[in-house]
């Protein structure tokens, strides 16, 4: 009796290993927020160094409640982008939306994600053709939505270019 | 050392998988650990490929407009920064003219080393190598600073990573098979023996049965009458050969006498005695013949060794080990009976320093039918075991071929001379 048990969590744990998950460092069970597959800050990272600017078409807009930011998603004929637009609160208080088909212009901080998708933590976003452009943060990354202890270190990690200790590239 | 056939064949199955784990072991470690500098080699070579296409796009155009032409997927970002630190050209344009704070971007202190490098996350929580290597131009001097992503390099380690796991957890799901087998099959085995075992003692009691009925009985009147005409003959030959009859018809009547011991299953009647007053009882059965012997007995045995045992058969047990001890010196010499308490057990050793067992021999000696003397039944340890194991016993033998051997028994210990109930 003993060993079937053994046997059984040997089996269950090596099919675990055989179910292959999209975000490969998930477990295949729970619900993981977008923060945790991407690897990345998205509720208050910003980096100067990779702000960009894209267009595309809206093919998806998330306002719903649940933990996270608001997000969108653009495509253009070579890129998908997912945008990270901040707090869905701030959003649905502003009445801000975006509507499905739009094409967009945004300009943020670029990343890609341990889940090897593009996201942009969006500084501000307008209608490419000449719209309302809605601003979400200021030059230097700075929310709107923040108070006025945002840029205090010992409240935000603003930390740009942190060098990992112990990285094994390091001279 | 001797070996039994069953663990040899273990080990000839058992060495092979651990050579075989061992080696899957090293080579799966061992791509691990070199996965993770091919895959900082692959940034490396990616960086250096990408410095020296800006290179030769600023010498192609000082006004750095063709670095905008310059895409790839791995770039975070990149700019070229002159001799005061201040960046020329950035992939986010606002940053052009600004001045970068970060020692490892200066020229200062870094003028003789050829290219840097460094793991640092972005303020977005990304990870990213960052290369800076100087710019070989004619007129100006410059660098390029590099921010490569990680995420082809980390997939080569992630990938290795998960071979070792699903190796490791592989191996050690077929070990755990392996030894489930093996302990399945050591249990066969026992069985099986268990069962050998037991049809031997079947059959050993049937004939048991007739050696009772058809050898016992007329071999009682074969000796009887062989005595009585030991008393009337006069003649000194044949008295002589009388006494052959008699002392090999007493002989057959003690191995038929050992057979019926050994088949017995009757369980045997458990009481509280004192080991030590048993011993002593057949210590003092057996001196006249091992004085005669030219042995010395030293005794020692403490008192109020109560243990749970049947007198006959433990008596059976001791004395067949004490003429066992004395028939190995014939030339004479020691033999040291001891008995004392040791935890719940009451122990007894009764050791001599005659010939000893060959190693060979050990693992048989308690078998029944194995003797290595010219005239034994190769009963008394078989009966002795079983008398032993029959009274929850242990015994155990010590021998080295050169200094005697020592047998112990155990016996489960008592706390009074109370009957058990």
């Amino acid at each position: 009796m003993r060993y079937g048990r053994l046997l059984l969590i040997t089996a269950t744990f090596m099919t675990l290993l055989a179910v292959r998950s999209r975000a490969e460092a998930s477990w295949p069970f729970g619900e993981e927020n977008v923060s945790d597959k991407s690897g990345l800050d998205l509720e208050q990272g910003f980096d100067r160094n990779t702000v960009v600017t894209q267009r595309g078409r809206i093919v998806s807009f998330d306002l719903e409640d649940g933990s996270g930011p608001a997000l969108a998603v653009i495509s253009s004929t070579d890129t998908t982008t997912t945008l990270v637009l901040g707090p869905k609160r701030y959003w649905r208080d502003n009445g801000f939306i975006l509507r499905i088909g739009d094409e967009v212009t945004a300009k943020g901080s670029r990343a890609v994600g341990r889940d090897e998708t593009s996201y942009l933590i969006v500084q501000s976003i307008g209608t490419a053709a000449g719209g309302n452009v809605i601003v979400l943060r200021s030059d230097t990354g700075r929310p709107v939505w923040a108070g006025s202890g945002w840029n205090n270190p010992e409240r935000h990690r603003q930390r740009p270019l942190r060098q990992h200790r112990g990285g094994r590239l390091h001279r | 050392m001797h070996l039994s056939r069953s663990t040899k064949s273990g080990l000839l199955i058992l060495l092979p998988a651990l050579l075989l784990s061992l080696a899957l072991v090293y080579f799966t470690v061992n791509n691990y650990l070199s996965a993770q500098p091919v895959a900082a080699h692959n940034l490396r070579g990616l960086a250096l490929s990408l410095a020296e296409t800006v290179e030769g796009l600023v010498v192609k155009d000082p006004s750095y407009s063709l670095l905008h032409s310059l895409k790839n997927p791995d770039i975070a970002f990149f700019s070229v920064i002159d001799a005061d630190g201040i960046q020329r050209f950035h992939t986010n344009q606002e940053l052009v003219g600004t001045r970068t704070g970060d020692p490892f971007l200066t020229w200062k202190g870094n003028e003789s080393r050829g290219f840097r490098e460094r793991s640092v996350t972005l303020g977005t929580g990304e990870k990213v190598y960052e290369f800076v290597a100087p710019l070989h131009l004619p007129d100006r001097r410059l660098m390029v600073r590099l921010a490569l992503r990680t995420l082809r390099a980390d997939a080569i380690v992630r990938r290795a990573r998960a071979g070792m796991t699903v190796i490791f957890t592989l191996l050690a799901a077929g070990w755990a098979m392996g030894l489930l087998l093996y302990r399945y099959g050591v249990r066969a085995e026992q069985h099986r023996r268990e069962m050998a075992a037991r049809e031997e003692l079947a059959r050993l009691g049937t004939m048991g049965a007739v050696l009772a009925h058809e050898v016992r009985n007329p071999l009682a009147g074969i000796k009887g009458y062989a005595q009585l005409l030991e008393e009337r003959l006069q003649e000194p030959e044949s008295r002589e050969f009388i006494g052959c009859i008699i002392s090999e018809s007493v002989r057959l009547e003690e191995l038929v006498n050992d057979l019926l011991a050994y088949v017995r299953t009757e369980p045997a009647e458990l009481n509280h005695l004192d080991v030590g007053e048993v011993l002593s009882c057949s210590v003092a059965l057996v001196e006249p013949s091992a004085t005669a012997a030219g042995i010395l007995i030293d005794r020692r045995i403490g008192d109020e060794l109560w243990a749970v045992a049947n007198r006959d058969r433990l008596e059976q047990v001791l004395l067949n080990l004490l003429q066992n001890g004395i028939q190995a010196m014939p030339d004479g010499g020691r033999l040291t009976v001891t008995a004392k308490r040791d935890g719940a057990l009451i122990e007894a050793t009764i050791e001599d320093t005659g010939t000893g067992i060959s190693p060979s021999d050990l693992p048989s000696i308690f078998e029944p039918f194995f003797t290595t003397k010219a005239r034994g039944s190769g009963l008394g340890l078989a009966i002795s075991r079983k008398h032993m194991e029959e009274m929850h016993g242990s015994i155990t033998v010590d021998s080295s071929s050169q200094a005697g051997c020592t047998f112990r028994i155990t016996l489960s210990a008592a706390d009074t001379k109370e009957i058990t109930p």
